[in-house]
């Protein structure tokens, strides 16, 4: 390598000053001139200025670098506590001038303002702003020197600073949270990108965020043993089990009346229909409270029509698993029976018609044509009813509130000893409706005959 | 017999001793303790691979190699092995903003390692860790033999199948030993590493030619059950590790003694398929502004470079970078130089 003039004379001189500055300080009694700390940069200093004379260094970070070590090695000890504080602070800082030496030479200058001003920032916020946080900023000037030479690495660098300052309770949670609207942002493919829409987005989901932060608090911050402990305990096993069965019995009685309802009502017309259709939105207009006291009202054993059916059938509904099912299925009808019947208006008429010219009975045409086609929409419709269902609490409330579901054994946990006691079991009750939610998704889509059929009839 | 395990203990108690360099881990940011001189020493040591001369690189690592045992052993206060490391992340992350210094504590060798791997290349794992030099250091004196294996593309022998089955038969007997002279607890789950591992030996045995590449996706299950771990606050001992934290667990050892028999068929068997650690760096690797350029129209396709290269990450002049653990055998073994170590600022 050819050797310029400048990579002989900048090391010897800042090497000699050094050297210089080392022997004077020591005799005039500012530093303890055989220090081994000190010792060794001086040494440091040598081999870097051999290194760039020889050509294996390039000058620009080395001289800064060689500039940096000499600082140290002269007033290091007066700024740390001790040596070994300053050499882990050189280190840092050695890295961030390399960075930045490296950042100006190769990229933007856009890319070192950001860099620069990164750097600021983080000394404002961990040096003034913040007490005893030295250490942090040791730290995150390592985060930063990794990061700063790519936008994206910096964006998600300062998601992280930003959640664990600012956020500082829901650390965890922002992170995650920030994380996600980052990701999505920054894998946006090109052709679709317009301004309005990704601004729409962002705020979109900042707001859903903000609203889901209970939940996805709730989830992190719970220790799992009591989650654990919880799910151990006979009462809550028993719970979560009763809500499981009453909400998969109501979802098969609904999917047994709602859903030919739903292909009925998107292949007829008549007078009323829009009556109909407003009328099975009630349950979700009604408050659930209202709902409960209506239907207890009816079929109540003290009632005249409940009454009935304990006389002939034995069947009573206050109190009991059957009263249970009649408010999920109360609550949970109009989900079923609007999924279902999109799904059915977007199965085309034709293709039915096309199947009764080919000899099939009307039922046929149902089960083999719209059925399956519709398949996709009714199983969501279902399994978001069955959700509904088994979070029903206002209506069961009132109808049955023993034997217990999940959602009235929180209400009464709560009651009886508190928010804080009552916090595993709610996480316990999340994670379980999270599980059988992806188990009935999965499901969905592992089950061979729905997408087998699905594909042949499209 | 009885009293095997607790000689064991003694010995290697004796022998780490209470040995770090500083008396409390360290004295640092206004008289409190904090690990810098972890953040000065593996910062010096992954600067090192660029400043070595190239003529004798590989004996440069060897030694940065035992420099990087030496520090773990002596400096390092917070490392608890791979698995702990990924755990005191968590915790140290969880301090942020509470005990500053405690944070900067638990995070500085993850961090360090992290951010030296995104600058630098994955360095950590070629010239530093120590599990790996452990593994790498076994498995120079089984060297010949595992070469001729790899060259003939791994095939089955009864040989190896019988040793992996001795092995295992060891293993499962000491096991039963120490389950029945001591209570196991949940943080013993190295064993349940080195069974895989055992297991793993057995697999290989038959099948590694078609399935090394899709048995190593196993350590993005470890990775992820080291991190779930570590959020349920489980406690998982990792080999090697009991020369640093001063846990003498017969655990640790045992599963140390089965990671250096394994290294001992399969180069840095832990390396490929177990390390979760791998799995970050090799992200980290990904984004790193300095990697191994290969021109692969200078290749000859001699095979020094595959020859060399402890974890197969290279074949014919092309690069794993997944794999790659930046020992630089393959740019020092190249007769054509098609390997050039390079810086790229705007690398994505």
């Amino acid at each position: 390598m050819p050797r310029s003039s400048a990579r002989t004379v900048i090391p010897l001189f800042i090497l000699a000053a050094h050297a210089a500055l080392h022997a004077m300080l020591g005799i005039g009694g500012w530093l303890r001139p055989f220090e081994l700390l000190s010792l060794l940069l001086l040494g440091a200093n040598l081999v870097i200025a051999l290194c760039l004379w020889k050509g294996s260094w390039d000058l620009p970070s080395g001289t800064c670098t060689m500039l940096l070590i000499a600082g140290h090695g002269l007033i290091g000890q007066r700024l740390a506590p001790d040596s070994l504080t300053s050499g882990a602070m050189l280190t840092v800082n050695i890295l961030i001038v390399y960075v930045g030496v490296k950042i100006y030479e190769h990229l933007s200058r856009l890319h070192f303002a950001a860099f620069a001003g990164s750097y600021l920032i983080l000394f404002y916020i961990f040096l003034t702003r913040m007490q005893n946080a030295e250490a942090l900023f040791l730290l995150f000037l390592m985060g930063l020197a990794a990061t700063a030479r790519d936008f994206k690495l910096l964006t998600y660098f300062w998601a992280i600073v930003l959640s664990f300052t600012a956020c500082q309770p829901y650390a965890w949670e922002t992170t995650f949270s920030s994380f996600l609207i980052l990701t999505a942002l920054f894998s946006i493919r090109d052709s679709n990108w317009n301004p309005a829409s990704v601004i729409f987005l962002v705020g979109g989901m900042a707001l859903l965020l903000f609203v889901l932060l209970p939940v996805i608090v709730l989830m992190a911050g719970e220790d799992p043993r009591n989650v654990v402990a919880m799910l151990k305990s006979e009462s809550v096993r028993d719970a979560l089990r009763l809500t499981a069965v009453t909400a998969t019995i109501s979802t098969v009685i609904l999917a047994a009346f709602c859903v030919p309802l739903a292909y009925a009502l998107s292949r007829l017309d008549f007078k009323g229909k829009s009556l109909l259709l407003a009328l099975a939105d009630l349950p979700i207009i009604v408050p659930q409270s209202a709902a409960g006291l209506a239907i207890l009202k009816v079929f109540g054993k003290q009632q005249y029509l409940g009454g009935i059916i304990f006389d002939a059938f034995g069947i009573r509904f206050d109190g009991s698993v059957f009263g249970i099912c009649l408010a999920q299925i109360f609550v949970a009808m109009p989900f079923i029976l609007k999924g279902s019947l999109a799904a059915f208006e977007s199965v085309p008429v034709a293709l039915e018609g096309a199947a009764r010219t080919l000899g099939a009975s009307s039922f046929s045409a149902f089960k083999r044509v719209a059925l399956p086609l519709a398949m996709k929409g009714v199983v969501a419709a279902a399994i978001l009813a069955w959700a509904r269902a088994a979070g029903e609490f206002g209506a069961v409330l009132f109808v049955a509130p023993y034997p217990e579901t999940a959602p009235i054994a929180v209400y009464n946990l709560f009651n009886s000893v508190g928010l804080v006691q009552t916090a595993p079991l709610v996480t316990t009750i999340l994670l379980f409706s999270l599980a059988m939610f992806l188990a009935l998704q999965i499901l969905v889509k592992l089950a061979p005959g729905l997408t087998r059929r699905e594909g042949s009839g499209a | 017999m009885n009293g095997l395990p607790d000689r064991m203990e003694e010995f290697l108690a004796g022998f780490f001793g209470n040995i770090k360099f500083v008396e409390k881990a360290l004295l640092g940011l206004e008289g409190s303790y904090v690990e810098l001189l972890t953040i000065l020493s593996l910062g010096l040591l992954a600067v090192l691979p660029t400043i070595v001369p190239e003529r004798r690189r590989q004996t440069w690592r060897r030694l940065n190699q035992i420099f990087g045992i030496v520090i773990f052993i002596y400096v390092v206060f917070t490392c608890l092995g791979v698995f702990g490391m990924v755990r005191n992340f968590f915790r140290g992350m969880n301090e942020i903003g509470r005990e500053n210094i405690i944070a900067l504590y638990y995070c500085s060798v993850p961090v360090t390692i992290l951010v030296t791997s995104m600058l630098f290349g994955p360095a950590f794992c070629g010239w530093i860790c120590p599990t790996g030099a452990l593994q790498e250091f076994a498995g120079m004196l089984t060297r010949k033999w595992t070469l001729r294996r790899k060259l003939r593309g791994y095939p089955f022998g009864w040989g190896f199948l019988l040793t992996a089955g001795l092995v295992g038969v060891v293993f499962l007997l000491w096991v039963w030993r120490l389950a029945v002279t001591r209570t196991f607890f949940v943080e013993d789950s190295t064993i349940y590493w080195s069974e895989v591992l055992v297991l793993l030996l057995f697999i290989l045995a038959f099948r590694m030619r078609e399935w090394d590449l899709k048995l190593r996706r196993i350590r993005i299950l470890s990775f992820w059950i080291i991190v779930l771990g570590a959020l349920a606050g489980i406690r998982i001992t990792s080999p090697v590790h009991l020369g640093f934290a001063k846990v003498y667990d017969p655990a640790s050892l045992l599963s140390t003694v089965v990671v250096v028999v394994g290294a001992l068929t399969i180069p840095n068997v832990w390396c490929r398929y177990l390390c979760p650690w791998r799995c970050a760096i090799s992200w980290a690797a990904r984004k790193s502004v300095r990697f191994i350029e290969s021109d692969v129209s200078k290749c000859t396709k001699c095979g020094k470079c595959f020859e060399g290269c402890n974890v197969d990450a290279v074949k014919d002049g092309k690069i794993n970078t997944e794999e790659c653990h930046f020992c630089m055998k393959c740019v020092d073994a190249c007769p054509t130089n098609v390997f050039t170590i390079k810086d790229d600022w705007r690398r994505k």
